[in-house]
This record gives C-alpha cells, structure tokens and sequence, in this order.
C-alpha cells in the first residue's frame, strides 16, 4: 500500500465531492493535507474532522494571489509533495446558446484553475528537487460530448498541459500526470442521467472508486510514470460504439 | 491489510525481468503466485529467490512455453490444485526475436511474435476465465505490452506492432469480461532486461537523455504500476493501457 508519511499534499475543491475523497485517502496514507477551497464551511468540517494534519485554506484557483496563500499555508507543513489540480467546474448547452460568459467561466477554473496552481508550486518542488502533480481532467478530456464545449475543451486542455509540464519538469524530480475519472456521482453530476452512460463495470463510480488512481501517482510506485494518462472509468471510453 | 492477502495470481515468463518484478511485488503484498518461464533452471531460482525473501510457501513454478497449449492447461490445473483458485493472470511473457524494417522481416518469424505475444495472451486469457478466474470479486488480468505499440518504432517494427494489438485486444477484453473481471495492460518504454538490452547496451546515456526522468527503467518501476492495476485500487479501471516510459512518449523526438 501508498504510504505518505512525512508528505505534505495540497488539494484544490478538496471540501467535497471527489476532492474530499482524495484529501480523507490522502491523510489515511499518512500525508498532512491541505484543504483548499471556496467552500469555507465544508472546508473547515472537513478539516476539523481530519484533525491533526489536516488544514483548511479559502481558495479561489482563478486567483495567483489565493494561490500563493494556498502554498504558504502548505509551505508551513513542511511543503508540497502532492498537488491535486481537482477544483472544477461545468456546465452545457447547444453551442449556439453556448455564451461566451459560460466559456470563460469554465475555462477560468479548469484550465487556468490548473496552470496557476502549477505555476504557484513549481518554485517549492524545483527546489525540493521532488514532487508530483496530479491533473484531474476526465473522459471529457479523451472525447467529445454533445452540449459541454468549454468542459470538453479545459480537460482535453489540462490533458495536453500535463505532457508540456511532464517533459519540462522531468528533469527537476517532477512528475506530472493526469487522471480521467469516467461518471462519477458527486455534486457536479447530480442531475445528469445515469441511465444515459454506457459502462462495462455496470455502475456510475463513487468518489472512492478514484483515488486508488491518485493515492498511486502521488506515492514512489508510481516513481518511472510522468506525462502519462490514467482513465478511471468503468470500461466507458473502452469500446467504439459501431451500433 | 495487505491488497493481495488470500489472492491467487499466475504471471507468464516471470523468471525474470519485468515478470519477475510483478510476481515479486505481489508475494511481497500478500498473493500467491504461480510463475511460469521456458527454462526450469532459471524459475528455481526465481521461486528460491522469493521463497527465501518472505519465507512463504507461497510460489509455484511451472515450466513450459507461453504458446504451447499443454504446457498453458497444465499450469492453469497446476494453479488450482495448488492454491485452489485464480484471481490474477498476467500476460507478461513476450518475444523480440528480429530487428529491422517490417517490410524485409522473415514472416515465419512475425508469425511466431504475434503467435507469442498476442494471441498466447487472449488464449491464457479465455482459459483462466472458463477455470474460473472471475467467480470470486476482484479478479483482474494485466498484460505487459510495449510503448513500442503507441507509435512507428523503428528497428522494433514487428514487436511494435504486436504490442499494438495487445493493447487493442486488452480494451476488446475489457469490454466482453465486464463486469466480471476487470482487463488492462501496461506498455514500458526501454526497460534493463534481457529483452531490452539491444536497444541500450552501449549507449544508455544516450537513450536515457531521450526520457524526460533521465533514465532508462529498472524492471520494478513497472511492477509498482502493474500492482496497482490489478489490485482493488484500480476497481474502476479496465479496458485502459498505463504508459510507463519516463515521459519518454510525450517527449519531442529527433
């Protein structure tokens, strides 16, 4: 098993959902973690819950200076080891109601979200000489799907991100990979159909279903996998639909 | 609680290399573990090895090649009367027999490479599942393929192209085992093995400042992956290849 001892991991929109899920595995294997979020309230609950080695920080990812404050506060622990570029956000529409207003919302914090919070911890784990960082994009960022063109494209964005940091920073101890969790039920998909989805597992993920993928790239198993991409999905991206 | 403890597993040419790797990993995290390879000498000494480092009676060899149907039903009847039961299959035997361009290679040769590392693996595959790999929960298979398969590999062209299927057979099998049992696949870059050593001896620095980590792999930086793929971590992943090169496959060539 990942064992994270002495490691400091810092996870954005880590107060619920899928982020909640890495920052509980994260700490169970032994790392401190800190909790970066807009969300105060779960962001403090959590962090309280966790306990020792858990803090929570008000993050705002379209922000350099909230970022800045995010790494303070983990460069107080000790570091950053891990950072999980997870805060995201959607949303959809045809594309001739698609705004411009909806783009560059979902651009902002998915796609800038991810590049500012690896600008932010570069400085930290350069000098460390170690770190990996784990870009959370999505099926959406291996296909295209009807109505979601702004996710679509920040996740195919944060896929090709990741290979331009992976080959830059290899050099540097930095190992830099993305995850592509499939449907997973959180708050961000509640509403959508599940009956929609065609999975060979024959089930939507729960947020726990994902984190073995991250526990394993933040942990020295994973210490020859850079720039690559893991798809945790269920078998759903597996197949070519010809029917 | 280790994530193999009570788990049976059964890796193919695992006196060495890669393959010992993994089945090193997964005694170490608790499984059982048949191993199989051509030469009955170098698997006593791989099960001697793994013996002596757990002090568990917990490895089995079977001798035989990957692409003979006997010795592959008597290693699977061997598994199960051993052990009781299969969990894990890994397809991790595989040839390089010949170099250079695919349109001069000898196809009694191409035929014997595809024979071996691809449809050796849907064959090993097909027969774990009838002997029951997949009746208990978490039962996954795992073959080692090649980032030779992701794109031209010139000088490897053959090996290239049947890792290619491997990759594509791994997401067919995915998709008819679901949701039984979970298949996926691992594809290394250039890695120190006995398979590996023409394409770096000689001229490793060279290779390895092509790999953005700066360095060739070592076989146990696939077995820390391969682990995770077919232990219950990865229990919504299938149908999926996991690159392992170093960044090697991102990386600008020439």
């Amino acid at each position: 098993m990942t064992r994270l001892d002495g490691r400091v991991a810092l996870v954005s929109g880590g107060a619920r959902g899928l982020g909640a899920a890495y920052v509980r595995a994260l700490h169970g294997c032994g790392a401190s973690v800190v909790i970066a979020d807009l969300l105060d309230d779960e962001g403090a609950a959590l962090a309280d819950e966790l306990g020792e080695r858990a803090l929570f920080v008000h993050l705002d990812v379209t922000s350099e200076e909230s970022w800045a404050d995010a790494v303070a506060a983990a460069v107080g622990l000790g570091g950053v080891d891990v950072l999980v570029n997870n805060a995201g956000i959607a949303n959809a529409g045809r594309i001739e109601r698609y705004g411009r207003e909806q783009w560059d919302a979902v651009i902002a914090v998915n796609l800038t979200g991810t590049y500012l919070g690896v600008r932010a911890v570069v400085p930290v784990m350069k000098a460390a000489r170690r770190g990996s960082i784990i870009n959370i994009s999505s099926v959406e960022g291996m296909r295209g799907d009807a109505a979601l063109h702004g996710y679509v494209a920040s996740k195919f964005g944060v896929r090709g991100l990741t290979k331009s940091l992976a080959v830059e920073l290899g050099a540097d101890g930095i190992r830099v990979n993305s995850v592509h969790p499939g449907f997973v039920l959180t708050p961000m998909t509640q509403g959508l159909d599940v009956t929609r989805q065609r999975i060979p597992l024959g089930r939507p993920a729960v947020p726990d279903d994902v984190v073995g993928a991250v526990l394993f790239l933040a942990g020295d198993g994973s210490a020859y996998v850079t720039g690559t991409e893991l798809v945790v999905d269920g078998g759903m991206i597996a197949g070519v639909p010809h029917a | 609680m280790q994530r193999f403890e009570g788990r049976v597993a059964l890796v193919t040419g695992a006196s060495r290399g890669i393959g010992f790797a993994i089945a090193q990993r997964l005694v170490a995290e608790g499984a059982s573990v048949v191993l199989t390879g051509r030469k009955q000498d170098t698997l006593d000494a791989a099960v001697a090895t793994l013996t002596a480092e757990h002090g568990a009676d917990r490895v089995l060899a079977v001798a035989g090649k990957v692409d003979d149907p006997e010795h592959r039903t008597a290693a699977i009847a061997a598994t199960l009367e051993r052990f009781g039961r299969l969990d894990h299959l890994v397809n991790n035997a595989g040839i390089n027999p010949v170099y250079g361009p695919v349109l001069e290679i000898d196809l009694t040769a191409l035929h014997k490479i595809l024979a071996v590392n691809v449809v050796a693996a849907l064959e090993w595959t097909r027969d774990a599942v009838a002997a029951g790999l997949g009746a208990g929960g978490g039962a996954s298979v795992l073959s080692t393929a090649s980032a030779a398969g992701l794109a031209a590999s010139p000088g490897i062209a053959a090996y290239g192209v049947s890792k290619a299927a491997l990759m594509n057979l791994t997401a067919q099998l995915a998709v008819e085992l679901a949701p039984r049992v979970r298949v996926n696949a691992v594809a290394p870059a250039v890695v120190r093995t006995r398979l590996g050593a023409a394409l770096y001896e000689g001229r490793e620095q060279q290779v390895a400042a092509r790999y953005p980590l700066g360095r060739i792999g070592e076989p146990v930086d696939v077995a820390g992956p391969a682990a995770f793929l077919l232990s219950d971590d990865a229990a919504w992943v299938t149908g999926q290849t996991l690159v392992i090169d170093g960044g090697a496959s991102v990386a600008p060539t020439g």
